[in-house]
């Protein structure tokens, strides 16, 4: 049965928003920007349901898109990502940086993954942030599963040398 | 992964909007939703508009027919005197077309009202009068098989009563022919008069 587009969006923010809002965060490691980031992905979305596009699979395109809003804001210039900051010598252990929802040890654990290198950080975000399969990783990344499976390996060697683990 | 680690990731899976960011996000979903018509809407609302007036139109000419034929005792005969007639005079060219139509519809409707009544008072109606025909019929001029002398009947009264309804019949006919024969004379009368004047 075809479903309205409204019907649409509102179903999949109910499944999926929280998920969605956790990716970003990893990928931001600012909670603010990642709600921005969240409602750009949920706006560019409807907007690809008005133009008629057809969704199959609301899961792997609410990702890709989250992805791409995320990867567009770090392309601007003048954003202050953690990137930036640290570029300029900011200091992401700075403990008035911390989610005061989360604990100490994830607040730290945010960071460290904000700290890894792409591609790395968002295949460690999707498979523990988001606890998506390799084969689903795959699907929103555009990747074989072989080449995320790797990224995945490559990126916890990373965070657990940042953490010291 | 050692257990450590296993720990902390876990709580990373378990991030949530807060209540107050839960409702900002919903707010701007419901917005978007509310305020951009989407295209199935839009197509509905453009289509309905154009099924409803087909519809209407459709509805409307299919009470029109059927209220042409309509009569007096029919619901749609008022429909026919107040919206047919009417648009079949609008529909006129002149005012001598116009009176053509006008005439045409009161002959119409002098006829479904004078028209035939039920059925059956119809037929009763006529049984009557074919009946009272025949009633005449056997009283003025009889047929002639209606007199027949049967001598082998033993039933002498029967006889009698033929013999009386012959000699009846008789007597009617003397009295038409001197009927006739006066008519006659007065004619004459009449032709002889008509001769000295001129």
């Amino acid at each position: 049965m075809v479903r309205s587009p409204e019907r649409q969006l509102t179903e999949a923010y109910r499944e999926l928003g929280d998920a969605i809002f956790r990716f970003c965060y990893a990928h931001t490691g600012d909670r603010d920007r990642a709600l921005d980031m969240t409602q750009e992905a949920f706006t560019r979305t409807w907007r690809a349901l008005l133009s008629g596009t057809t969704v199959r699979d609301m899961k792997p395109f609410l990702y890709r898109t989250a992805r791409n809003a995320c990867i567009d804001l770090s392309r601007k210039p003048g954003a202050d990502s953690l990137e930036a900051l640290r570029e300029i010598g900011f200091d992401v252990r700075d403990d008035s940086l911390l989610d005061p929802l989360l604990s100490a040890e994830a607040n730290r654990a945010i960071r460290c993954i904000a700290r890894i290198e792409e591609p790395y950080r968002e295949a460690v975000a999707l498979r523990y942030v988001n606890d998506l399969m390799p084969r689903e990783i795959a699907e929103i990344i555009g990747e074989s599963e072989n080449v995320i499976s790797v990224r995945i390996t490559r990126g916890m060697q990373k965070l657990r040398e940042l953490m010291q683990i | 992964m050692n257990d450590h680690s296993e720990q902390f990731i876990h709580e990373l899976s378990r991030i949530r909007m807060n209540d107050a960011e839960q409702e900002r996000m919903g707010g701007v979903i419901r917005a978007l939703a509310a305020t951009h018509a989407s295209p199935s809407r839009l197509w509905f609302m453009r289509h309905a508009t154009a099924t409803f007036a087909v519809v209407a139109i459709v509805a409307f000419g299919g009470v029109t027919v059927s209220a042409n034929s309509a009569r007096p005792d029919d619901a749609l005969y008022g429909f026919r005197l107040q919206v047919n007639d009417r648009i079949e005079a609008a529909f006129t060219r002149d005012d001598d077309e116009w009176l053509d139509v006008q005439m045409r519809q009161i002959e119409r409707q002098l006829n479904d009202e004078d028209g035939a009544p039920d059925d059956a008072f119809e037929e009763f109606e006529q049984e009557k009068s074919h009946e009272e025909i025949e009633e005449a019929d056997d009283d003025q001029i009889p047929d002639d098989e209606d007199v027949e002398i049967d001598d082998a009947t033993d039933d002498g009264d029967e006889q009698e009563a033929l013999i009386g309804r012959s000699r009846k019949s008789d007597s009617n006919d003397d009295e038409e022919l001197r009927e006739a024969q006066r008519i006659e004379r007065d004619l004459g009368e009449e032709e002889a008069q008509a001769q000295r004047f001129y």
